[in-house]
């Protein structure tokens, strides 16, 4: 009799505390996965944006090697080295557009991008060993770029750190 | 302050019901137990009060649930939409990439090698294949910013443009890497609006008409037959029913079958020369007025005429909601009435589409001989 009495009562309320505590934790994990698909998501448009900018990469050097001229240009442009730092800069908008050189030969004011747009840092560097080492007496430069993001947040005050920023690399020629 | 005392009292509550709960037996023994009626009066039901608590807490629960649920959903359908428009716009971007990185051009000044045109009458795009309805895509000023004008003094944009009531019509010669020896081809690239579902349309049974991406490319040997000239009329169409054959030799009127992306409702293309210190001059829109370009002659021609060196090319592509939102209003029969917040249907239809789309440019260096 007392066995049949046991198997049919109530839960107890440490049952209960356990199984809302269970269920509390399962919300928390689904809320805290929420921000991380977010940024997933915007990553990943991003990175399909950077896929596609080698064409404007190529028409702003070209830009720089007419105006400054090539062997400048190659020159401006920092040898690789290990880690990669302080490549030639590049900078555009989230949508990919007005990519072009702030520091070296900048186009007109009107061409430019203010500060809380400039969301896309490219930075290049010449090869440092052969076969794609820069030669003077070739008529192609290749470099490597490298496309972080974000830069530049709107309304940061400085720009931000390279540790936190996504990245991705790929390679560019320029013909002479 | 309120929350705590409901919460205090709310405690009170479940430590007076509890010890009550925990401690009642359940029932206890079947027919013939001389216990059980003993037992029945021992087990009572559930108070009002217990139900109340119980009630509460189930809702507090459910409506936790729903916000999570419903945050979850809205930032799948958000990232499948993104995902979904981005996959589309990244396949006609990169086919018309290829095409234009290989465009052909012979400055013989007689055969025009890339067009464009921007259409603002709905009955010239008849030959297009293009659907009409007493509410579409509205052909007055409000689409036709293929300049738009300067912001704070920096350089127009190409997100900003609208091009028209057709967008852009692009054609020209490429060199189409699938033929064998990649042999010149003409090809085209358009928007038109009519039904996507193939032949099944019908009065009873009427598909869904969208804006329509298309690229429909001239087979080499119908090139070669045709000629050069892609603003030839051999290359046109004199009827209004879309081609049947994908090898037609039309770059007017499309068959479905080369339909590259859905809900593609604008499509703008700006072209550039570079001069003499490599810096880009946009030749085509000249200003908010320009609705055509021909190439065909030799780069000391006029910017009208020349061949570009870059393109900007540009497409925005309606959500999944905006879809819906825009075939709800041009095939609704005014289901859905404007809100008195816009002065005009084209305000609404540009401000719903401005809402509910994503833009996607790129540009395109064309490396194909331009003397």
């Amino acid at each position: 009799m007392n066995r049949m009495a046991n198997s049919f009562r109530a839960f107890s309320l440490i049952e209960v505390i356990i199984a809302v505590g269970v269920f509390a934790v399962a919300v928390v994990v689904i809320l805290a996965l929420l921000p991380s698909l977010s940024r997933a998501a915007a990553d990943s448009a991003d990175t399909l944006v950077t896929q596609s900018f080698s064409d404007s990469i190529q028409v702003e050097l070209t830009r720089l090697a007419t105006s400054g001229g090539f062997d400048a240009l190659a020159n401006r442009i920092p040898e690789m080295s290990a880690p990669l730092v302080d490549g030639m800069d590049l900078i555009a908008a989230r949508d990919g557009r007005r990519l072009y050189s702030p520091n070296y030969l900048p186009p007109s004011v009107a061409g430019q991008l203010p500060e809380a747009e400039r969301y896309f840092l490219t930075e290049i560097w010449r090869f440092s060993a052969p076969p794609l080492r820069f030669d003077p007496t070739a008529a192609v430069l290749p470099v490597y770029v490298r496309v972080s993001w974000p830069y530049w947040n709107p309304g940061a005050t400085s720009a931000t750190p390279s540790s936190v920023r996504s990245q991705h690399t790929f390679v560019v020629s320029l013909r002479r | 302050m309120k929350t705590s005392i409901l919460l205090l009292r709310l405690l009170r509550i479940l430590r007076e019901t509890l010890p009550e709960c925990i401690s009642r037996e359940g029932y206890e023994g079947g027919e013939g137990n001389p216990s059980r009626m003993s037992s029945l009066q021992n087990s009572r039901a559930f108070t009002l009060l217990e139900l109340l608590v119980a009630a509460v807490i189930t809702l507090l629960l459910a409506g936790l649930m729903l916000s999570v649920t419903t945050g979850t959903l809205t930032l799948w359908h958000r990232t499948q939409d993104n995902f979904s428009s981005s996959t589309q716009a990244r396949l006609g971007l990169d086919l018309l990439e290829r095409d234009l990185q290989a465009g052909v051009f012979r400055a013989d000044g007689v055969n025009t090698w890339l067009a464009v045109d921007v259409t603002n009458t709905p009955s010239a795009l008849l030959n297009h294949g293009w659907q009409s309805a007493s509410f579409m895509k509205p052909t007055t000023s409000e689409s036709q910013r293929v300049l738009p004008a300067s912001v704070n003094g920096l350089d127009p944009v190409l997100t900003d443009a609208r091009f028209g009531f057709s967008g852009a019509w692009l054609r020209f010669i490429t060199t189409n890497v699938e033929a064998n020896g990649s042999l010149p081809c003409a090809v085209a690239y358009q928007i038109a609006r009519r039904p996507v579902s193939g032949p099944n349309n019908s009065a009873t049974n009427p598909a869904q008409v969208r804006y329509t991406f298309f690229r429909s490319a001239v087979a080499a040997d119908a090139t070669f037959a045709t000629g050069n000239d892609v603003i030839a009329a051999a290359y046109g169409s004199g009827s209004s029913a879309p081609s049947v054959a994908r090898s037609a030799a039309t770059l007017t009127n499309p068959p479905l079958s080369d339909a590259l992306a859905v809900n593609v409702v604008d499509f703008c293309v700006w072209l550039y020369v570079r001069d003499s210190m490599g810096v880009l001059r946009r030749i085509f829109p000249f200003d908010n007025l320009s609705r055509s370009h021909t190439a065909r002659d030799a780069g000391s021609a006029s910017d009208p005429n020349r061949y570009p060196e870059v393109a900007d090319v540009m497409l925005r592509i309606l959500t999944n909601e905006g879809a819906r939102l825009i075939d709800a209003m041009e095939q609704g029969n005014g289901a859905i009435g404007r809100p008195p917040e816009f002065s005009n249907d084209a305000e609404w239809w540009w401000a719903v589409v401005e809402a509910n789309s994503r833009v996607y440019t790129r540009r395109i260096e064309i490396r194909g001989p331009t003397t």
